[in-house]
């Protein structure tokens, strides 16, 4: 991995968390709010799993092991609040 | 085809006209029953019977050449299961009127709160009494369950059903009794709740519409 | 697996006091508070301290024979998963005797009725805190095993060609490496209950916040593991089965990759998606109720193709009647009537009848004990000559199937018929058949444990006098049985032909120059013979023990000794203060043999198969192994957060409780030691030694100000204005902080633990450690920082900005 790479996830890392706090003060809609601030979460977690982790240049065979986690997970979650009614 | 368990022992012989809950579930019961005894009686006869026809008669040698089975016995496994647990399903789907709650007018509600160790039964006029739910024959009982400490469980092992008492939450149930009378200890509690949950147990009785619309129907105004 | 079998008659002599008092109306044998405890007790020891570690001492004694490895990846390691467990196992008997008593809200330990208010006391604190231990066993035990089998098979060991039994151990431990962390998660929100005074579970009583619901936050926490964790239990079992059967039917399994799918369906997406069969009373929408069901009903078709398979394997064999094999055929029965009366509970109809009454206490007993322990029955009988050399006595053995199986049955059948009798209720009065029912069990149960005294004298008697076995008794082809029989009858090793592959275990040519692990102490219990080697992990698991037990006690009363009385609390801190010490001695102990490489493991690295894993060195895939069961952990607390968040009518708003530009700098700080981490990685890479210990210093530098700022904050939030605390007396805010600092504070204590591991990394740099070509700690721990700061880029949004 080039030191640029590394560098722009930084970067990248920083200009979301900045934008995830100007929501929360800027967009007052609670849906889009939630949306947007989800949305980057997530797209910061992927980055870091896939550049920091190096899960890119990882096996299928490791990827599984962080896939089959999240995919117990969302199920756990989706049907967690569904229970609620 | 019969009920097994001593709620059917107990009773059978008292209720003239079985209840809309019983009858249900009975009916659910037999298929799987069937299906269920019919299962097991055929799958564990093959398995006595490979193992007997094929003892060693001395032989000590691994057998060349015996059969394997590929997608197609796979694939015969699984569609056998599909179509009986297919038919068990759907019977179960059509049980779920045991589960909704019925939306007709001439129900009654009774609001239900376990606590360590009883029952809260409060009637419609604002009155409760602990230890004794009391409803009208050959009308829909509603209850809303709750409980004000712990998971209790609220069950009428005679009438089939059954709902969680879970604090923060009201669960319903509904049945119909088809026969008046004093039913001791027709209501138990099914979830481990402490020290007294072998005595969380309570009466049913049953009394015709008109005497218990007039000791508790009234509404609370 | 002495061990396992100790806590088994543990647990055994509890479900007898159970069943003499229930065997006839109105008994006053055991009072409702022990009898209470002891049906906990039975069920947590027997499914914990019994039934799954003796499945995993059969893996621990047979997986490296049967794929040749010399050992476990990581020995050291595996004498801590040993240690851990029997801490964990101790407390959790000790805790019959201290005050509280043990946990006695059933196995399933529902909420509200396990936490501090309805279970007062240190006891169950206790029993709930060696649960804790035993699942961090497990985790550690289960990476282990995953990484031995993925990468220390011998040459030529494709993983295709692995003996039945060790690959059910892979399909169970996988599910045990999914289905632990959130157990973990649940009893950590009990344990922050019990211990700190959190009111995650807490009664509407104690905090009364509309919407709120407890129980069913328990229910989906502890059922998502609770399912999984009832096919761990089984599995092992089954590979007995699958293993065994070809050595007494004289042909192949039939169907053997068609059995491996079918597991491998139950394991990966099936057995995580049933759990809500077991809160089809709690009101979940009936959609809901529908879907468990089908998933449900669907779960059961695998399991038939296995047994149907299993019986095809009969099919024209030439069957042997020896007692494994009498054993394989009454499990598959047992499994049979077991399996069809879960079908009867699938369906959230019938189920308003059997919820919580003996019906399930008969099914799942014909699944654990009838299925599971028939078959790990057949097991022991069977690889005795393996372990001991000696040949067990085959009319006992007979005679011990013959009763159990009769015993069995008398038990548990009449349970079947008790679907109206609520279970773990300690009396009952003489209601229909209860009487009758109920004394014919207890009969039963007589029997049964009466066959066991058989059994168990049948063992020691093959122990110490039994004739020798010679080298393969079975005539068996799988490559367990190509080394010499262990134990005290030498043996002459054989040479064995690579023989046709009928069982399609092909032994391979090297096998004959494969050698097992050092026997003895193999045999004489799960411990691996590493433990020799290290003390580090028994010190280890006994300083967490001592800490844990003093923080369970704590305050506790006052000790009266002849003359002088010690005041409260003074014993438990001590405890307390001697377990932090002899950990911490344990912990720099451990990183100070590795900074000296004192401690070197069996020889080297051996080479072998390692298909699809041969790019992958075997520390990472620990590491790997070991994060996504942290994904499970943390996603399983956030998923809690979110569910009471989604429950919870009002919440305070963040901007109120706090300060969000300074949490937004924090988490610029964390964020940019995951750049410098990864620049320190970068940097050794290419072999830039002092670089590598810039960065890392950064790294530490960054990550000790990110803790320093949440340490001010947390300051903050304990004497601000308002106080954010559990103990608030605004229930809403005292749920909010409770969630919040459990979360917080652990992903807290994940950066500790990191800084921790930087503080040696960075000695070991110094010392010039690490080099272009080795370097596999960096690469690790850099994995384990990044996923640190995966988690913060979850909680920081979740907590401070929605
Ligand atoms: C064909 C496969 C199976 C099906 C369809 C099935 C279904 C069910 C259902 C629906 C319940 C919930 C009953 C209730 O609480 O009302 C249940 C309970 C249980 N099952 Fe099974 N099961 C199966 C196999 C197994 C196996 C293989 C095991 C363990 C080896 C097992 C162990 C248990 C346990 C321990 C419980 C009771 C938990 C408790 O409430 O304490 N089951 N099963
Ligand atoms: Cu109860
Ligand atoms: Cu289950």
């Amino acid at each position: 991995m080039k030191t640029s790479t590394i560098a722009g996830v930084w970067a990248y890392m920083v200009v979301a968390v900045l934008t995830e706090t100007a929501t929360f003060y800027y967009v007052t809609n609670v849906t889009a709010q939630t949306v947007v601030i989800s949305l980057l979460a997530l797209s910061q977690a992927t980055a870091v799993a896939i550049f920091y982790m190096q899960l890119k240049d990882e096996p299928g065979s490791i990827r599984i092991f962080a896939l089959v986690g999240v995919m117990f997970l969302s199920a756990l979650l989706i049907a967690m609040v569904a229970s609620l009614g | 085809m019969g009920r097994f368990g001593a709620s059917f022992l107990m009773y059978s012989g008292v209720l003239a006209a079985t209840p809309p809950t019983v009858a249900t579930w009975t009916r659910v019961y037999d298929v799987y029953l069937t299906l269920g005894v019919g299962t097991a009686v055929v799958v564990i006869s093959a398995l006595l019977y490979a193992v007997v026809r094929y003892r060693s008669r001395g032989q000590k040698e691994p057998v060349q050449g015996a059969k394997q089975h590929g997608w197609k016995a796979v694939l015969a496994i699984v569609l056998v299961m599909g179509v009986i647990l297919a038919i068990a399903g759907s019977q179960t789907f059509a049980g779920f009127t045991n589960i909704e709650i019925p939306n007709s007018p001439g129900t009654v509600t009774v609001s239900v709160t376990g606590f360590r160790w009883g029952w809260n039964f409060t009637y419609p006029d604002g009155q409760y009494v602990i230890g004794d739910l009391t409803v009208p024959v050959n009308t829909i009982v509603i209850l809303n369950i709750t409980s004000s400490d712990v998971y209790h469980t609220f069950g009428i092992a005679m009438l089939d059903v059954k709902e969680d008492a879970i604090p923060g939450k009201v669960n319903q149930l509904w049945f119909n009794m088809t026969e008046m009378g004093n039913y001791t200890d027709a209501i138990r509690c099914y979830q481990l709740c402490g020290v007294g949950h072998a005595f969380m147990i309570a009466n049913l009785t049953v009394v015709s519409q008109s005497q218990w619309n007039a000791t508790f129907g009234a509404q609370k105004g | 697996m002495f061990t396992a079998l100790y806590f088994g008659v543990v647990g055994a002599v509890l479900a007898l006091l159970m069943r003499v008092q229930l065997s006839v109306p109105n008994n006053d044998f055991l009072e409702a508070a022990y009898y209470n405890q002891a049906v906990t007790m039975h069920g947590l020891i027997m499914i914990f301290w019994f039934l799954s570690p003796l499945g995993v001492a059969l893996f621990n004694y047979l997986v490296p024979l049967q794929i040749g490895a010399k050992d476990l990846a990581f020995p050291r390691l595996n004498a801590l998963t040993y240690w851990l467990f029997l801490a964990g196992g101790l407390m959790a008997v000790l805790s019959f005797f201290v005050p509280g008593g043990a946990a006695a809200a059933g196995w399933t330990s529902y909420e509200p009725l396990a936490g501090p208010v309805y279970s007062p006391g240190p006891g169950p604190t206790m029993t709930y805190l060696g649960l804790m231990l035993m699942a961090a066993s497990v985790t550690v035990g289960s990476v282990n095993f995953i990484a031995t089998i993925l990468w220390l098979r011998r040459p030529g060991m494709r993983l295709s060609d692995m003996p039945m039994f060790s690959w059910f151990a892979l399909f169970t431990v996988v599910a045990m490496l999914f289905a632990f962390p959130s157990i973990i998660a649940a009893f950590l929100l009990v344990l922050t209950d019990r211990l700190i005074g959190t009111v995650l579970y807490a009664p509407p009583s104690i905090l009364n916040v509309p919407g709120i619901d407890p129980s069913l936050l328990w229910d989906d926490l502890f059922w998502f593991f609770g399912h999984p964790e009832v096919y761990i239990v089984l599995l092992p079992a089954f590979g007995v089965i699958a293993d065994i059967t070809p050595a007494f039917t004289g042909r192949p399994l039939d169907g053997r990759n068609w059995i491996l799918i079918s597991v491998a369906a139950i394991v990966l997406p099936i057995s995580f998606g049933v759990w809500m069969h077991h809160m089809f009373l709690t009101g979940i929408p009936n959609v809901l109720l529908e879907v468990f069901d089908v998933s449900t009903e669907i779960v059961s078709i695998p399991f038939g193709i296995i047994v149907i398979m299993f019986i095809l394997s009969m099919v024209h064999g030439r069957i042997q009647f020896k007692t494994p094999l009498l054993f394989i055929v009454g499990a598959l029965v047992l499994f049979i009537i077991g399996g069809i009366m879960g079908v009867f509970l699938s369906s959230p109809v019938l189920d308003r009848v059997y919820n919580g009454s003996y019906f399930v206490v008969s099914h799942f007993h014909y699944v654990m004990v009838g299925a599971t322990i028939f078959g790990l029955f057949a097991g022991i009988y069977y690889w005795l000559p393996k372990m001991t050399g000696r040949m067990y006595n085959e009319s006992l053995g007979k005679v011990h199937f013959i009763i159990s199986f009769i015993g069995f049955n008398v038990l548990y059948a009449p349970m079947m018929l008790l679907s109206d009798m609520p279970r773990r209720i300690f009396t009952y009065q003489n209601i229909g058949d209860w009487a009758q029912l109920n004394g014919i069990a207890t009969v039963g149960a007589f029997i049964f444990a009466g066959a066991q005294i058989i059994v168990a004298y049948n063992l020691l008697h093959t122990w110490f006098r039994g004739p020798p076995s010679g080298p393969n008794p079975w005539g068996s082809q799988s490559p367990e049985w190509s080394t010499p029989a262990t134990g005290s009858v030498p043996v002459a090793p054989v040479e064995t032909e690579p023989a046709g592959g009928w069982i399609g275990q092909l032994p391979g040519p090297q096998s004959a120059s494969v050698s097992g692990p050092s026997p003895v102490s193999h045999a004489m219990s799960a411990v691996s013979h590493e433990v020799h080697l290290s003390s580090r992990p028994l010190t280890l698991s006994a300083g967490v023990m001592l800490f844990l037990t003093g923080a369970a006690l704590y305050p506790g009363g006052a000790i009266q000794l002849s003359v002088l009385t010690i005041p409260p609390g003074v014993f438990p801190l001590a405890l307390m203060v001697l377990g932090v010490g002899v950990f911490a001695a344990s912990i720099v102990g451990w990183a100070w043999d590795d900074i000296r490489n004192k401690f070197v493991g069996p020889a080297g690295d051996p080479g072998g198969d390692r298909w699809p894993y041969d790019e992958v060195p075997k520390m990472k895939l620990g590491m790997w192994v070991f994060l996504s069961s942290e994904i499970v952990l943390f996603g399983t607390l956030l998923g809690a957060y979110i569910f009471i968040r989604e429950a919870a009518l009002e919440w305070p708003s963040p901007a109120s409780v706090h300060d969000i530009p300074l949490a937004t700098a924090n988490t610029l700080i964390l964020l940019t030691s995951g750049f410098t981490m990864a620049m320190a990685v970068y940097a050794i890479r290419k072999g830039d030694q002092r670089g590598l210990l810039g960065w890392l210093v950064a790294t530490f530098v960054l990550g000790s100000t990110f803790i320093g700022v949440k340490i001010s904050e947390w300051l903050g939030l304990f004497s601000g204005a308002a106080p954010f605390l559990p103990s608030s007396s605004n229930p809403v805010t005292a749920l909010a902080a409770s969630i919040y600092y459990v979360v917080v504070g652990l992903h807290g204590a994940h950066v500790v633990a990191g800084l921790v591991v930087l503080v040696y990394l960075m000695k070991k740099t110094a010392r010039g450690g690490f080099t272009k070509d080795d370097h596999m700690s960096i690469e690790n721990f850099a994995l384990y920082w990044a996923f640190v700061e995966i988690v913060w880029c979850f909680v920081f949004p979740l907590f401070y900005l929605l």
